[in-house]
């Protein structure tokens, strides 16, 4: 991390612009469940959220 | 002295690292490293006497040791109001953390690049992993 030149962090496949609206969407929600406290990943946290993908899928729910 | 940003979300965050940190810096020491030649600076940011200078962002974050991109988000906030905020960050981009960046790897294994779409189920697993 450089404290002489302000780079904002980018996305792994660019900046926020480059997200998609759904990838957006996720992050979003992530930030307001969370409370804003930019949670880890820890590996409980992920096997815990593999599932939440696939549930968004299909019906449309 | 009134305290204009008490309870801010970035003075709230601020306290909570000044806390986490209390056992290997000093508030003394971390506002040297932020450069801030003002030694009692982190006790008015704490307290929501001052804000957070949006300048300061990069070496604040990194004398209290978190994501500069959740920090600058929440400054922002504090600095411009949550309108004026969201305008800058609709236009700009709103700075994502490191953290987030590796949620968005995780969600696009998971879901074989298939960008799936948030749904009220989604929302619900995500609520389990977090706990709220």
């Amino acid at each position: 991390m450089s404290v002489d030149i302000f780079i904002v962090p980018t996305a792994p496949s660019g900046t926020w612009e480059d997200l998609t609206p759904n990838e957006r969407a996720w992050i979003e929600f992530i930030r307001v469940i969370s409370n804003g406290s930019d949670p880890r990943i820890t590996p409980t946290r992920v096997r815990a959220a593999r599932g939440a993908p696939d549930a968004g899928r299909g019906d449309g729910s | 002295m009134s305290n204009p940003f008490q309870n801010t979300p970035a003075a709230r965050l601020i306290a909570d690292r000044v806390r986490d940190l209390s056992h290997r810096k000093t508030q003394a020491e971390i506002a040297a490293e932020a450069g801030f030649t003002n030694a009692n600076m982190m006790s008015l940011l704490k307290s929501g006497k001052n804000k957070v200078p949006l300048d300061r962002v990069p070496s604040l974050a990194k004398a209290l040791e978190m994501d500069p991109a959740l920090l600058m988000r929440i400054a922002l906030d504090q600095a411009v109001g949550v309108t004026a905020a969201k305008a800058i960050t609709d236009i700009f981009g709103s700075p994502v953390t490191e953290n987030e960046r590796g949620w968005l790897t995780e969600l696009r294994e998971v879901s074989d690049n298939t960008d799936p779409r948030l749904t009220a189920r989604s929302r619900a697993a995500l609520r389990g992993v977090f706990g709220k």
